[in-house]
């Protein structure tokens, strides 16, 4: 079972839930795999360096 | 530009070599690129040069290239894109994805790389190890902060 925080929200949260389980991308949820990358980078705030205009798919 | 085709050359080579993870409900995603893989830098820059605008590029290159000389001459793990949902965070899902990996660095003895470009994110890396390196800016550039972890014993 991996570790998180035991701190703050993070220790009410997960008194509540699992905790997350990692698995390794395969060919099959690859598409899945980047395109939460591609949803969570869509704030950052070096995105528009590179990418401008954002087109997430 | 559509953006996924810029995070698969990025990091896309991590899930042909098993260094790719996410969380089972796909809340979160790390890709790794192992000491011996690169981005696809040629696919790379032909995505800047058609979505940046000529008057930036100048600026963009100079980033990448300080971005370039922060890299260990070492062999490393580089942590390019470790991503949370922006609904699923704050839960401990980013610490999680990182965790694992470091997990497989620390197995191989492997330094591991990445480059903060968002500074709320900095704490939770010094919290995993890494050590700020200095910060690349460049023009009206964001600060992107280089870090660097050392191995931890097993």
């Amino acid at each position: 079972m991996l570790q998180v925080d035991r701190v703050g929200s993070k220790e009410i949260y997960w008194k509540n839930h699992d905790n997350p389980k990692i698995k390794t991308v395969t060919s099959t949820d690859q598409d899945a795999a980047i395109d939460v990358v591609v949803r969570a980078f869509s704030e950052d705030p070096a995105r528009p360096l590179a990418v401008p205009r954002f087109e997430a798919v | 530009m559509n953006f996924a085709n810029f995070v698969k050359a990025f990091g896309g080579k991590a899930s042909e070599n098993d260094s790719a993870y996410t969380t089972d409900d796909y809340a979160g995603a790390a890709l790794c690129l192992l000491p011996d893989d690169h981005p696809d830098e040629e696919t790379l820059a032909g995505l800047i040069q058609r979505s940046v605008p000529e008057h930036r590029l100048e600026e963009v290159s100079a980033v990448f290239q300080q971005m370039d000389s922060y890299h260990p001459s070492e062999p490393h793990w580089y942590l390019p894109l470790i991503g949370v949902h922006p609904a699923q965070q704050g839960r401990g899902y980013g610490s999680a994805l990182m965790e694992h990996a470091l997990f497989r660095c620390d197995r191989d003895e492997k330094l591991a790389y990445l480059e903060s470009s968002n500074l709320t994110n900095i704490t939770l890396h010094q919290r995993h190890g890494f050590e700020l390196l200095g910060t690349i800016r460049f023009g009206a550039s964001p600060p992107i902060c280089p870090t660097l972890r050392k191995p931890r014993l097993q």
